[in-house]
């Protein structure tokens, strides 16, 4: 019997008496136990309100269908006094944000001992010690100090692991993981996972991964679950499901993704639409709407699961089968030679600051401390390239790219462009040359005006920079920019929320190109879309570049999307550049330490190459800007960090192989270059 | 957060320094004169002039000020036109009975408020709720002299349950070390004096309360459903808790933290409110006192009693940051 058997599980929330919603439309997923079984969707498929069904802590306004079988019981038929007993002691949950999961006002250790109180019969005493193990168990340093602390005082990773320190504490049989990482930086990401994995088999706990991310899957999962519509729509072991895909979805998705080792040259293969354009199963096939290769065959009601191979199951007319998933559709267009154009570059940044106030005196008001967000970086963005800058947060990489537009003030450095120095400029003559620069922001939603059509939005920035015309010549030209994005021309008179994620973000970067800039600075310009999506801005984003011969300054997390975008790549730790080169060239051979393990840390959709590689998990936390430590900013983390020089001497960034450069003091010899 | 409250009690004193300034000239735009509104109608010119030149009013507007600073200095804020009496003396003799009056209206309104809050926010779209949304609507629309006169004319007059007027019968006779008659009676073990001056507070502190009342029982029913909408009361569901404890610990704690802010902006309407109840309900207060001065153009006192009530309100909400300290970790470290 297994641990967890899920059948039929349906999950409809109703809004008014008349409206409801089906979020999950049958799902049946079985978890061993001592298994890690991977539950993997977009957003909207229903992978979450599963978890939640699981644990019964949907909202009021959800009716739950279907048997629940943990351990024996159909937790369906028990009443919330009885789950409760039972929830954080049998099944407990790690959720998504470890900022928001926890209480802002009450102790670390109280929030860790409360659930011991609760389903164990220990003492306050033993509870408090029993919290202390805890947390030397997952890893962090001084618990004692901590657990008086409260979440703020800890860092993302760490409060990440006080959630996993809460979920273990009373030794469940099934660990539920709810996109446990996915608000972490990659490195953190990379401890955090190995962490569950580790822990889930000590305790002998099974342990269920929900999550977008195919990556994180294949190195973990032994079973993976694919949903779509509500509903599992592919299951299979690990390896199998990474090498013989079947469901036309799990092909979409799996091409969808720029990996580390993917052909850059070529454009992705999006899925068309979005997840939120899907039909009800009773009429057919959830994704056919999106399909390639779906035909009337596929609008069977109801679907059944086929069986491919034992323990291979998928829900798909027109299953892949052995034929290799799709990468490369189209090839991009040649990169027109560097040399050709003027050498001299759009935008020379040299020796920029940028400074917050991070501490103020007492009555004064003054600051007297400064987190130094930029400390000295020189870069050059070549006209016509794409520049990538990667980092994780806090590296200083947007305050760059906001600096640039002088959105942020500039403590000091000069920002030439075009030759013109922005740093020291005013507000006046700051105007003409913002329209030749533009910018497409992380998350749609919220910087585009909910109040306005989008045509509306569209026209506003032409109106503001005076573009000769009017008011016909501007729609006009709103309606070409509207083609150009891929928008059908009716979105002139609709609004932000009528649209998806994706669609959103195409009206942000209408908004960026209709001025005809001459730089895109695009700062995390897909992470807040759904993995199916991405693909189709990156795709957008690359044309766009093309046919108006932009120069871009790429600004994301995603290291995979900067190597696919990007033709030179700088990555930035702690408000440096640490390095930078040609794009090809610093991703074959990354040559300063945090990239090195920056690249280790990401999760590769691939369980064989994923089990090959060595990987190297960077153990601590990123410093904080306000304080950061001496010499090489990167020196406490560094696996390569020697005696000398690094604690006490800041690397300049020197080149160190024609067109790299690196802030190392020992790159050569770490790359066995001398 | 020693350096904390240094820093804001040093924000008092140019907030004092601008007050006193905006009210001194203020003041002197009034229509009316001072002198001839306590001579009366038929004053000679002579008399007038006598007046003006004693309290020093026929002096330039500049020097006048200048002279009320060096007073103020020495804790001296002159003394009524109208009475002769000191302003400081008059102020301490009237200030016990508002704040008995004050703390007894917010204290009712904090008391009543927040559990009733909570309640229709725990039954949302229930009878209860319903019932306290439309009474606290109803709370914040009537005005308080109204609610004082109606109170009274019900409770006091027509049922004859609780005295009408006053703050303790005369005839008891009783003892005032702190001039808080409650705690007087309390404190001189005097029972029946402390019961009495009770009875006398109820009426009143439910007309002062009622807005305040109303306010914090619409702030903590939507803080509370906006806590209980959080991700960490999902966790501390998915911890198995009980729900008094995720109530007290988890919703509870964080739902107080708006509601705090609301109270100590509601101690500067509450001065308001007991001008106009004191004088209702004839209880000798800094309030009713307050308002014969405006009447008579008592300059003296009205800058005194206006900078008396900045101090304390200023006082007030620096509590109110203070406590938001002792809930809120995050708030300690600012």
């Amino acid at each position: 019997m297994s641990l967890l058997d899920v059948r039929n599980l349906r999950v409809r929330f109703t809004s008014t008496q008349s409206v409801s919603t089906t979020a999950v439309d049958g799902v049946s997923l079985t978890v061993e136990a001592g298994e890690v079984v991977a539950l993997v969707g977009e957003s909207g498929c229903g992978k979450s309100a599963t978890a939640l069904a699981l644990l019964g802590l949907l909202p009021g306004s959800a009716r739950v269908e279907g048997e629940i079988v943990f351990d024996g019981e159909d937790l369906t038929t028990l009443n919330d006094r009885q789950l409760s007993a039972r929830r954080g002691r049998d099944l407990a949950m790690v959720f998504q944000d470890p900022m928001t999961s926890l209480n802002p006002v009450v102790p670390i250790g109280v929030q860790i001992t409360e659930v011991l109180l609760r389903h164990t019969g220990l003492s306050k005493a033993a509870a408090g010690a029993r919290a202390e193990e805890l947390l030397r168990e997952v890893g962090i340093p001084d618990p004692v100090r901590r657990l008086r602390q409260y979440p703020h005082q800890l860092s993302g990773g760490m409060r990440q692991r006080v959630m996993i320190a809460i979920a273990i504490a009373c030794g469940p049989k099934l660990l539920i993981a709810d996109e446990p990482t996915t608000a972490l930086d990659v490195t953190i990401q990379a401890q955090v996972l190995e962490l569950l994995a580790r822990l889930a088999r000590d305790h002998g706990a099974a342990l269920l991964m929900i999550t977008h991310d195919l990556g994180v899957v294949a190195g973990l999962a032994d079973r993976v679950n694919v949903m779509y519509g509500g509903r599992v729509v592919e299951t299979a072991s690990a390896p199998e499901l990474f090498r013989r895909p079947m469901h036309r979805y799990t092909r979409g998705l799996l091409a969808s993704i720029p990996a580390l080792d993917s052909p850059r040259d070529v454009a992705l293969t999006p899925i068309p639409g979005s997840p939120f354009d899907r039909l009800p199963w009773e009429s057919g096939c959830s994704f056919a709407s999106r399909c390639a290769v779906a035909d009337e065959a596929c609008m069977v009601p109801d679907l059944p699961m086929t069986d491919d191979s034992p323990g291979h199951r998928h829900r798909c007319v027109h299953p892949g089968g052995d034929a290799p998933v799709p990468v490369s559709v189209t090839t991009r267009e040649p990169q027109a030679p560097s040399g050709g154009g003027s050498p001299e570059p759009l935008v020379r940044i040299s020796d920029l600051r940028v400074r917050y106030p991070a501490r103020r005196a007492a009555v004064t008001n003054r600051p007297v401390e400064y987190v130094r967000a930029v400390d000295g970086v020189s870069l050059d963005l070549p006209r016509g390239r794409t520049y990538g800058l990667v980092g994780e947060s806090g590296c200083g990489k947007s305050s760059l790219g906001r600096a640039l537009l002088r959105l942020e003030p500039v403590a000091s450095g000069s920002v030439l462009f075009d030759g013109v120095d922005l740093a020291g400029m005013r507000e006046r003559g700051l105007r003409p040359m913002r329209r030749r620069m533009q910018m497409v922001f992380q998350d749609p939603m919220a910087s585009l005006n909910p109040r306005q059509s989008v045509g509306d939005i569209l026209e506003l920035p032409l109106r503001v920079h005076g573009v000769p015309g009017g008011r016909r010549e501007w729609r006009a030209k709103v309606l070409r920019t509207l083609d150009q994005v891929g928008l059908p021309r009716a979105a002139e008179h609709r609004y932000p929320h009528e649209f998806s994620g994706g669609q959103r973000q195409r009206v942000g970067i209408a908004r960026a190109i209709i001025l005809e800039p001459d730089l895109l600075i695009a700062d995390e310009p897909v992470s807040a879309l759904d993995v199916s999506v991405q693909a189709q801005i990156v795709n957008l984003l690359q044309e766009v570049k093309r046919t108006l011969s932009l120069t871009t300054l790429l600004i994301a997390h995603d290291l995979a999307v900067v190597r696919h975008m990007s033709d030179t790549v700088g990555v930035m730790y702690l408000g440096r550049l640490v390095e930078e080169a040609d794009s090809r060239e610093l991703f074959e051979r990354p040559l300063h330490p945090y990239t090195v393990s920056l690249m280790s840390a990401v999760p590769l959709p691939d369980p064989v190459a994923e089990s090959r590689r060595e990987r190297i998990i960077l153990s601590g936390d990123l410093p904080s800007p306000a304080n950061p430590p001496s010499g090489c900013p990167f020196h406490t983390r560094c696996p390569f960090r020697r005696e000398t020089r690094c604690a006490d001497e800041v690397p300049q960034v020197r080149e160190v192989v024609p067109g790299h450069r690196v802030a190392c003091h020992w790159a050569e010899d770490i790359a066995g270059l001398s | 957060m020693i350096a904390f409250v240094a820093r804001r009690l040093a924000l008092v004193v140019p907030v004092l320094f601008g007050l006193s300034l905006l009210l001194f000239v203020w003041l002197r735009l009034l229509p009316g004169d001072p002198a001839r509104a306590l001579l009366g109608e038929r004053a000679t010119q002579e008399g007038i002039d006598r007046v003006n030149h004693l309290y020093g009013f026929d002096r330039s507007l500049p020097e006048q000020f200048l002279l009320f600073l060096e007073r103020l200095a020495r804790g001296d804020l002159g003394s009524s036109i109208r009475t002769g009496q000191s302003v400081v003396g008059s102020f301490f003799e009237r200030f016990p009975a508002t704040v008995e009056l004050a703390v007894a209206g917010l204290g009712l309104a904090i008391v009543v408020g927040i559990p009733l809050g909570y309640f229709a926010a725990r039954r949302k779209g229930g009878p209860l709720d319903h019932l306290s949304v439309g009474a606290s609507l109803l709370g914040v629309v009537v005005p308080v002299f109204f609610l004082a006169y109606l109170l009274k004319y019900v409770f006091a007059i027509r049922l004859g349950w609780l005295p009408t007027a006053g703050r303790q019968d005369v005839r008891l006779d009783a003892t005032h070390p702190t001039g808080l008659y409650v705690l007087d009676g309390v404190l001189t073990g005097e029972w029946d004096a402390a019961w009495d001056a009770l009875l006398h507070l109820i009426l009143p502190a439910m007309a002062l309360g009622a807005i305040p009342l109303a306010i914090i029982v619409r702030i903590t029913r939507a803080s509370v459903l906006e806590v209980m909408n959080e991700d960490f009361v999902r966790t501390a569901r998915a911890k198995g808790l009980t729900r008094a404890v995720i109530r007290r610990r988890h919703v509870m704690r964080n739902a107080l933290l708006p509601v705090s802010t609301t109270i100590g902006l509601q101690a500067g309407a509450l001065l308001a409110g007991a001008v106009l109840t004191e004088t209702v309900f004839a209880l000798n207060g800094v309030g009713e006192f307050l308002f014969t001065a405006v009447n008579h153009l008592d300059y003296p006192v009205l800058q005194g009693f206006v900078l008396f009530i900045a101090v304390i309100y200023a006082v007030v909400n620096l509590l109110v940051d203070v406590s938001y300290a002792v809930i809120d970790p995050r708030a300690r470290q600012r």
